[in-house]
């Protein structure tokens, strides 16, 4: 199965976090299954909640979230939250 | 009955091996524990380290060593916990228990009490209980006491989930959790993800996040749960202090995970967290457990002896196995016969000029090499841990001396000969002593003389050309000419004029007569009892060289040079006046035609050569040992280059007769004074082959001019 790449941008917040979830379910129903987190610039417990619930769909599927290119900010704000193996 | 007490006896023997290792990583933690007090894994092996002593001694029911290194265990594992500063006494204390520890484990194996190590045993006990700020309990007790033991920095649980309009709210957790840094720091967290749903299901805009935090700090319940007052409608807060109950816990497990699965998640990640709670009581634990679960009852009991150790700490020595050394020297000896032997078969075979045999024998001679130096590799230990025992000398010393001294050690990987490690250590330890009293200077001395007011004092080893070069140095005032001149005058050793004259290389070597003091002051540590005179014989035993070099105002370094090994070597044989001689093949540079100058007077032992431009000292053997050259047969001579270090020289010999693998054999005491021979080795025909001490031969080629010592050291 091909795995395509997505890269999210912008602000992984509370204020997109609509948009965000519908981004994500399509790029799911697509296959995708690594997203790419160079473009991200901040990040909230939304943001956090919202690649939980992906890895979740995927485990579900028996696969996983693979994220990469994970900025420092994003890298605290998982930390912060014990969640590092989210991003390895 | 009689087999019992064999066993026991040799179970015996093998807790003792055991526990000296365990008492070495134990003071090595401690140490590296002192130097860098945030160095967390440093003071988890301390604590495993007195956790393996105690289970192994409980095994035996040695209760003297059990008792008290349980106090040691319960004090580190308060300090692991946060719970106990770590302060500069309640290391010395720590070291002074280690003390203490080995002489228990001294007593263990002389079988014989002092009620003085006893009493030591409960003054001792009784500080450390002192400094957990507990009342003096048994040992049961005291165990029971470390979970309510107080300290400033103590770890609290916090187990939040936060309400589904968190978020919208404006409320982020993520922002109560960074200012949780303000009162204290946060240890772990753990996000539990049982209540996270699918990505179609999610609220984007609610929340299904919780979070289990883990906090250190000497804060107290109000302080922590006033950070929460904001979110307080749009959580569900619990804090749980560090003397929560099981109960308790009990309670918080069932209302975070209402389910089995989520319940076991949340029970694996307290576990991860460090939470000392354990549900599942009875199940095997794990060996880094906190309190409840780290410190198994050890009951006063006969049966103990019949039951096996449950767990092993640490699991670095799981890749070693213990052999006794005496096997493995009889091994080496073996393999020495081996290689005489196999040299014997090619010898043979090339008598018998038969092509199959010779080539049978070269193969066996390969595979004989290889199993020499996979034998010899077997007895190479690396000196970094000697080195490392200098760390607790260097740290009591020069608090004892009102010293600063930083302590540098590289190479430590350098392997070399146990045997040689062995006896390495004492003249080892007397340098280091010997600068840490008499070479680095008080720190107000230090500063009038415009040094940095820590003295470095730096044990360096590595290998070079087939040795093991060994050095001490210090930035310390360095050997004082005029003092070791008055002394060796005073001492009737030399008169004031050849004094004045003598070269500073010399003079340095003064100080290895025996009995040379130049100390001032005869202190406790240094300058009386084992002198300079001691050390040169110990290294020399092992045929060794040792040299100084030495600035004054700037420290001194003492070099130890070492064969690699005492036993076999690759050699390189050759034939002077029909006698074998060996040289290391590690020292020979090149060979050459015998150049014109050494054949211009045939008489003369020694003289200088050009070699490519280069003039280097030549020392012809025949002439050197008093028998007559008898060239081959095309009536030449050759010249071998060697190399030692910076210096070269050129040997004359008679013939060249190839490599040879040597097992050296030690000379008997009459050939001692013959200074030039390190030892003998028997040929494959049976003949005796010489081998030559190539810092011998150096000297006598370069007298008077220079000595070795007054060579520059190579590696500075």
């Amino acid at each position: 199965m091909s795995t395509p790449v997505h890269a999210l941008q912008g602000a992984l917040t509370i204020h997109h976090a609509v948009e965000l979830q519908a981004q994500l379910q399509q790029q799911l129903a697509a296959g995708t299954d690594t997203l790419d987190l160079s473009a991200v610039t901040d990040c909230d417990a939304a943001g956090v909640q919202l690649l939980l619930a992906t890895d979740r769909s995927l485990r579900d599927n028996g696969r996983r979230l693979r994220l990469q290119a994970t900025p420092a900010v994003v890298a605290e704000v998982l930390q912060r939250c014990g969640l590092q193996a989210l991003a390895a | 009955m009689n087999t019992d007490d064999d066993i026991l006896a040799a179970a015996r023997e093998g807790f003792l091996e055991e526990a000296r290792d365990t008492l070495v990583q134990f003071e090595q933690a401690l140490l590296a524990v002192e130097d860098d007090p945030a160095d967390a894994e440093a003071l988890n092996s301390a604590f495993r380290a007195a956790h393996t002593l105690k289970g192994g001694a409980g095994l035996f029911g040695y209760d003297a060593v059990v008792l008290f290194t349980h106090e040691v265990e319960s004090v580190l594992d308060l300090m692991r916990e946060g719970r106990l500063p770590l302060t500069p006494e309640g290391m010395a204390l720590l070291l002074q228990s280690r003390d203490q520890m080995d002489r228990l484990v001294a007593e263990v194996g002389s079988a014989q009490p002092d009620p003085d190590t006893a009493g030591i045993s409960q003054a001792l006990g009784q500080q450390l209980r002192a400094l957990m700020g507990a009342p003096p309990a048994s040992a049961p007790a005291a165990a029971a006491a470390t979970s309510a033991a107080t300290g400033s920095v103590r770890h609290w649980h916090l187990s939040i989930e936060m309400g589904a309009d968190a978020l919208r709210n404006g409320l982020d957790p993520l922002s109560f959790i960074r200012y949780l840094d303000t009162l204290g720091e946060v240890t772990a967290v753990h996000t539990p993800l049982h209540r996270v749903p699918p990505l179609a299901a999610l609220d984007a805009e609610g929340c299904c996040l919780g979070f289990e935090i883990r906090l250190a700090t000497a804060a107290g319940r109000a302080a922590i749960e006033d950070v929460f007052a904001f979110l307080v409608d749009d959580c569900e807060l619990a804090v749980l202090d560090p003397d929560a109950t099981p109960e308790e816990w009990a309670a918080l497990l069932a209302r975070r995970a209402p389910g089995d699965a989520a319940r076991a998640a949340l029970l694996q990640a307290w576990q991860a967290l460090g939470v000392p709670f354990d549900a599942r009581a009875g199940e095997a634990a794990d060996e880094a457990e906190p309190p409840a679960a780290a410190t198994p009852g050890v009951p006063a009991g006969t049966e103990r002896r019949k039951g096996k150790p449950e767990r092993r700490a640490g699991g670095d020595d799981t890749r070693f196995i213990r052999v006794r050394a005496d096997k493995l020297d009889q091994l080496i000896d073996l393999i020495g016969e081996l290689v005489i032997a196999s040299s014997g078969a090619q010898m043979v075979a090339q008598a018998e000029s038969s092509p199959r045999f010779s080539e049978a024998a070269l193969r066996i001679h390969d595979l004989v090499q290889a199993a020499r130096d996979g034998a010899l590799g077997l007895r190479m230990v690396p000196i970094g841990e000697t080195f490392s025992r200098f760390q607790r000398v260097v740290r009591d010393v020069s608090k004892q001396l009102g010293k600063d001294v930083d302590l540098h050690i590289t190479g430590g990987d350098t392997e070399l000969d146990k045997s040689m490690v062995e006896v390495i250590a004492d003249p080892l330890m007397h340098l280091v002593r010997n600068s840490l009293d008499h070479g680095l200077e008080t720190p107000d001395k230090r500063q009038q003389a415009g040094k940095a007011s820590t003295g470095q004092l730096a044990l360096h080893a590595y290998h070079e050309s087939g040795s093991v070069v060994i050095e001490v140095s210090d930035d310390g005032r360095g050997l004082d000419r005029e003092r070791i001149l008055a002394k060796a005058i005073e001492r009737g050793l030399l008169d004031a004029e050849a004094a004045a004259a003598m070269p500073d290389a010399e003079v340095w070597l003064l100080i290895f007569a025996p009995g040379f003091s130049t100390a001032a002051a005869v202190t406790d540590l240094s300058g009386r009892g084992v002198g300079m005179d001691v050390v040169k014989r110990n290294i020399e035993a092992l045929r060794g060289q040792i040299q100084l070099t030495s600035t004054p105002g700037r420290g001194m370094t003492t070099q130890i040079r070492l064969p690699l090994t005492l036993a076999m070597i690759d050699g390189f044989l050759t034939l002077v006046g029909g006698v074998h001689y060996v040289l290391p093949l590690a020292v020979v540079h090149e060979c050459i035609d015998l150049p014109a100058e050494c054949r211009a007077d045939g008489s003369r032992t020694c003289g200088t050569f050009d070699l490519r431009g280069e003039v280097l000292p030549w020392l012809d053997l025949a002439h050197f040992y008093g028998v007559q050259p008898q060239p081959g047969a095309n009536g030449r001579r050759s010249l071998i280059v060697v190399r030692d270090g910076a210096a070269r020289l050129g040997l004359v010999v008679d013939r060249l007769l190839g490599e040879h693998q040597t097992v050296i054999k030690p000379l008997a005491g009459i050939f001692r004074p013959l200074k030039a021979l390190a030892g003998s080795t028997i040929l494959g025909s049976g003949d005796v082959a010489l081998v030559l001490d190539l810092q011998g031969l150096l000297a006598a080629a370069m007298k008077p001019a220079a000595r070795p010592a007054a060579r520059p050291l190579a590696g500075h």
